[in-house]
């Protein structure tokens, strides 16, 4: 078969930090060649929730077929590729380690260099994969199940954190509200589709902005704050509309967000912001930074949809621009489930 | 064609245990083997661990013909490392996988010995994974098949199989610390050891007590030469037990049915 490679060059990348398994081959960082993802909401639904050890099952058997895959699509072969990028952490222990055995063994016995690459700086990267003209610096929003981050990207890898959640990251405040509506999992998208049809003024609930100029979230507040409004409602025997709690909480999350985002935005400078994460397919917090940055002359970068969700074409984006500044791993690169920016 | 004629070096990993070791056989039978000094950090160490030993043996990792895995039973995540390990070695280099199942590989850790072999390990939850096997005319057999038993249920199944005593037993595996008092007290009710006999006669040397892939390689070699080598994607683990949130699943729902 003839090769696809014409002098660019390939990263191969694997991403299984939570329940997505995931294989793409990206071309000079930002070009998709494939990104196959085999996704185990399904599995995971009976649960509730993903159940950590049976992930790292899933993972095991799911990988090696997603890989031939992502291979095949591409066109070209191990022997073509000229790096090989994985997810070391942030993110569950047993499932990363699948992602980074095999990248070990595909590095080792294919001979090519290994880049361990953080969640949340392929997050990031999905926006290079989207928007070919963007560089650092600019701050970025990044928003999923498991973190909620305002960053300053000063360069490809540098950065500095401006704000964190403190306690519950947004998509889990959307997961355990979802759950407690009964609206199902994952929470995210059946939130975002019930409340299309809520009044989200029904309720208000509060925003906590923390202190005057903090950059930090808090949203354990918020999911106790619908917890109690739910017992309250039922011990009055009053009807619970799914749809309007889920607006008004959801209106709640994302005015939060837009508003320290905008404030990243202005702290930073510059007339550039970015959006990541799961929780960046989010339609209400698409539309409503939208609005806001315009006012403020500000152009918004989010990815699609699809590369919003965790994806090992953003880790390969993330590992390319690794490589070329020599951030590369050994053979003893291991798991690091809390590992830092 | 030279390739036809390329002897078998098959790479066997081991990682189901608390030492991870990788070992290398060739068709002759000849063995070299790693083994960790450090406990449970299987995944950092496993493939420095195999450029050691093929730098040892003068070998490239182009040059091993079949990779074994030990499939387990044993610690759900060291079995995942080494087969995610070795499913993507294997998938790499286009060669043959062999999957060995983790207590068999117990008999070929004393070659001397000729009686009962009984792997057990600590499974948790008061249950051990065990199983017994023994040597009849140069082929290992089976006598209790391998599951999570409670130790003592294993120990009945044990006199089971040879109630005259026919054969000596012998004990291996992590699981020997915490069943220790139940196979005292089984040996001593069924008469394999008296009041006052050392336990020590019918356990393993602590060293060679566990897992090691130079077992693993020697298991793998008769399964290769019986024709049991298979590709990348048929290699399975074998846990033995399903995840405890699947257990309870299945709890809640036959609770739902009564």
């Amino acid at each position: 078969m003839e090769s696809l490679k014409k002098n660019k060059f390939i990263t191969l990348a694997i991403e299984t930090s939570c329940d997505e398994t995931s294989v793409a081959l990206v071309a000079d960082g930002r070009e998709v060649l494939s990104n196959v993802i085999s996704s185990q909401i399904e599995v995971h639904r009976v649960f509730g929730g993903v159940v950590p050890e049976v992930a790292s099952r899933h993972h095991l058997n799911n990988l090696s077929i997603v890989y031939e895959k992502a291979v095949r699509e591409a066109g070209v072969s191990l022997k073509d590729v000229d790096l090989i990028g994985v997810t070391a952490g942030p993110g569950l222990v047993g499932a990363l380690l699948i992602g980074i055995a095999a990248a070990k063994a595909f590095a080792y016995a294919a001979g090519k260099p290994l880049a361990g690459v953080h969640h949340i700086k392929g997050h990031i990267s999905a926006n290079y994969i989207e928007h070919r003209d963007l560089a650092p610096p600019f701050p970025a929003l990044v928003v999923s199940g498991g973190h909620t981050h305002l960053i300053h990207v000063k360069g490809y890898n540098e950065y500095e954190i401006l704000g964190r959640t403190r306690d519950d990251a947004a998509g889990e405040a959307f997961d355990k509200v979802a759950r407690v509506l009964g609206l199902g999992y994952p929470g995210g998208p059946q939130i975002d589709e019930a409340a299309k049809g809520g009044n989200p003024h029904s309720v208000e609930f509060k925003r906590v902005m923390l202190e005057k100029d903090s950059l930090d979230f808090s949203f354990s507040g918020l999911k106790t704050g619908v917890l109690n409004y739910l017992n309250a409602k039922k011990q009055k025997g009053e009807e619970i509309i799914a749809a309007d709690v889920a607006a008004a909480f959801q209106l709640a999350v994302v005015e939060v967000l837009v508003a320290k985002a905008m404030a990243a935005a202005a702290v930073t400078g510059g007339n550039k912001l970015v959006l990541a994460g799961g929780v960046a397919a989010n339609s209400l917090l698409r539309s409503m930074l939208k609005k806001n940055c315009g006012k403020a002359g500000i152009d918004l970068y989010c990815p699609s949809p699809l590369l919003c969700t965790d994806n090992a074409a953003m880790i390969g984006c993330a590992a390319y621009y690794q490589y070329r500044e020599g951030l590369v791993d050994d053979m003893t690169l291991d798991a690091y489930p809390q590992m830092a920016l | 064609m030279k390739e036809l004629f390329k002897s078998m070096k098959i790479l066997a990993i081991e990682t189901t245990g608390p030492k991870a070791s990788v070992a290398l056989i060739n068709d002759r039978g000849a063995v070299s083997e790693e083994t960790s000094e450090k406990m449970l950090s299987h995944l950092q160490n496993l493939i420095p661990m195999i450029d050691d030993l093929l730098e040892k043996c003068g070998l490239a990792i182009d040059d091993v013909t079949h990779i074994a895995v030990s499939e387990g039973p044993g610690s759900f995540t060291g079995i995942r490392i080494g087969m995610a390990t070795g499913k993507a070695l294997a998938q790499a280099l286009g060669i043959p996988g062999i999957c060995v199942p983790t207590l068999r590989s117990f008999v070929r850790n004393d070659p001397e010995f000729k009686g009962l072999v009984c792997p057990l390990f600590d499974a948790r939850r008061d249950q051990v994974y065990a199983g017994a096997y023994y040597w009849e005319e140069g082929s290992c057999c089976q006598a209790v098949k391998d599951d999570a038993y409670d130790p003592k249920e294993f120990l009945a199944a044990v006199e089971g199989f040879d109630p005259d005593h026919k054969m000596d037993v012998r004990f291996f595996g992590d699981g020997i610390t915490v069943s220790l008092d139940s196979i005292k007290k089984w040996a001593v009710s069924t008469k394999r050891l008296s009041m006052n006999d050392d336990v020590n006669r019918i356990l393993a040397d602590p060293d060679n007590r566990l897992q090691k892939a130079s077992s693993v390689a020697m298991e793998a070699l008769d399964i290769a030469n019986a024709g049991g080598a298979k590709e990348f994607s048929k290699m399975q683990p074998v846990y033995l037990r399903k995840a405890e949130a699947e257990r309870k699943l299945e709890c809640r729902k036959q609770e739902n049915i009564k």
